[in-house]
């Protein structure tokens, strides 16, 4: 098993390095046949101010992962509506993954989070909020009802963190900074109340997350409509439990 | 040939190599670059939080049918076109010709061989509706309102309702007054020929989300207000990812 892990591990990245423009990522094994593929722009930036730019204790990181190639630390803006447009729409249809570390004084390197979500609601509270959004099922002529199984609702994501720099470069929008790496493993099981045919797997993967600064990065998360789809920009944090 | 000289029925119109007869006392009206029928066999029936496909007994099966005047493919998966061409293709579902019926209970039509329903075009809902398209004004056209009472008709001649099948028969729309409406007022039958496929099931319900919200918007909307219609959230369809019904 840990052979096999490694080496999907290995085979992902292998994959997915000679891609990469804005951070890397690369996912081995698939949720029952659903392979799942956020390789298109990978970053980090620190949620350290609120929404009135006071500053927010204590400071969360977060990681973004697309399918969409950008530049995180550009200004989406800049864009045409037409172009925009269609990245907003392909945000929502592919693949995408959120990883959100409570407090900034924790990441460190070799440290390790779990996320675990039962039927759509977080039941850990380990220091990590992840979004694991799988694209939507492609339809076509052939699609049927006799292949509608849906996914086991217990979901199981556990980050381990190899590198951490998360000084971003000065001045803001001076580009990317060297962020994060670890790994990644998305767990997908059957609940007690799940049908028979649940659809179950494990995803394995690395990431080179860099990071760029806090306001370009929400700002272009927030034209994307991301938060629609990986819960980034976050919201601001409350005191409800 | 002036629109109020047109004969009322008998004027046929091929557009896109359908067949179009009648119109509106000049008024045109052609719907058919885009038929979509659907039949409704299965539901997602919720078992402890999980949605399980269930097929309807037979008599539980409904038709929907959607033509437009906009272009697409009926067995694309329309939400996953370009953005750009999705874009116009919910505005041209919303503000030109289309008409729609939803959930026409399937066993009734084959026994019978058709179904009608009448209703005020004013209170279209998401079962049949009309969208009457946008006629430029003068002089480059005429804009004359259809009545305020709309009948379709569905004749079958033959269908089979698989996936893959097919839907062979006749649309019929009658346009009249209202019972409190006077003035000049669009009126007369159109008749369009049904020769189409009846689409898979999911991408055909998948394609309904897109297009009914848009559709009943614009039928209650009216011509004048329908384009803004087009950016009606679709219906939301049910996905094996979805980690809110994932138990």
């Amino acid at each position: 098993m840990t052979v096999l892990r490694l080496s999907s591990i290995a085979l992902a990245a292998l994959a997915t390095l000679a891609g990469c423009q804005h951070g890397c990522t690369g996912f081995g094994g698939d949720i029952d046949g659903v392979p799942f593929d956020p390789n298109g722009t990978v970053f980090t930036y620190i949620d350290a101010t609120d929404d009135r730019d006071d500053p927010a204790e204590p400071a969360r990181v977060a990681v973004a992962m697309t399918w969409i190639v950008f530049n995180p630390a550009g200004d989406l803006a800049e864009l045409s509506g037409a172009e925009l447009s269609e990245m907003r729409h392909e945000m929502a249809l592919r693949d995408g993954l959120a990883l959100v570390f409570a407090d900034q004084a924790a990441v460190v390197p070799g440290a390790r989070f779990v996320s675990r979500l039962d039927g759509g609601v977080e039941t850990s509270d380990e220091g990590l909020h992840a979004v694991v959004h799988f694209a939507p099922e492609r339809l076509t002529p052939q699609s049927t009802y006799a292949s509608f199984r849906q996914f086991g609702s217990v979901r199981t994501v556990e980050v381990e963190l190899d590198t951490v720099e998360l000084t971003p470069p000065a001045p803001a929008g001076a580009g990317e900074g060297a962020g994060l790496s670890g790994r990644v493993v998305i767990d997908i099981e059957a609940g007690p109340d799940d049908v028979d045919d649940a659809r179950t797997g494990q995803l394995e993967g690395t990431f080179t997350a860099p990071v760029v600064h806090e306001r370009p990065a929400e700002h272009n998360l927030g034209l994307l409509g991301a938060a629609d789809v990986i819960g980034l920009p976050l919201a601001p944090p409350t005191d409800e439990p | 040939m002036t629109r109020a000289g047109a004969p009322l029925v008998g004027l046929l119109v091929l557009v896109a190599g359908c067949a179009v007869e009648g119109d509106f006392l000049g008024t045109p009206f052609a719907p058919v670059n885009t038929m979509l029928a659907v039949v409704d066999r299965h539901e997602l029936v919720e078992v402890n939080g999980a949605l399980v496909p269930s097929l309807r007994p037979a008599p539980a099966h409904t038709l929907s049918l959607v033509l437009t005047a906009a272009r697409e493919n009926p067995g694309a998966e329309w939400r996953r076109e370009p953005a750009e061409a999705l874009t116009e293709l919910r505005t041209d579902l919303a503000t030109r010709d289309g008409v729609y019926l939803h959930l026409v209970p399937v066993q009734p039509l084959l026994d019978d061989g058709s179904y009608t329903v009448w209703f005020d075009r004013d209170e279209a809902n998401d079962r049949h509706g009309l969208v009457q398209g946008y006629t430029p004004p003068p002089p480059l056209g005429e804009s004359v309102p259809l009545g305020g009472a709309i009948r379709l008709t569905l004749t079958v001649d033959d269908m089979d309702p698989q996936a893959g099948g097919h839907l062979d028969g006749n649309l019929d729309i009658e346009s009249r007054h209202a019972d409190d409406q006077f003035g000049h007022r669009a009126v007369g039958i159109v008749s369009i020929p049904l020769a189409i496929p009846v689409v898979a099931e999911r991408v055909g319900k998948a394609n309904l989300a897109v297009a009914l919200p848009i559709l009943a918007c614009a039928a209650a909307a009216g011509t004048d207000r329908g384009a803004g219609c087009a950016d009606e959230d679709p219906w939301p369809v049910p996905d094996v990812a979805d980690p809110a019904h994932g138990r």
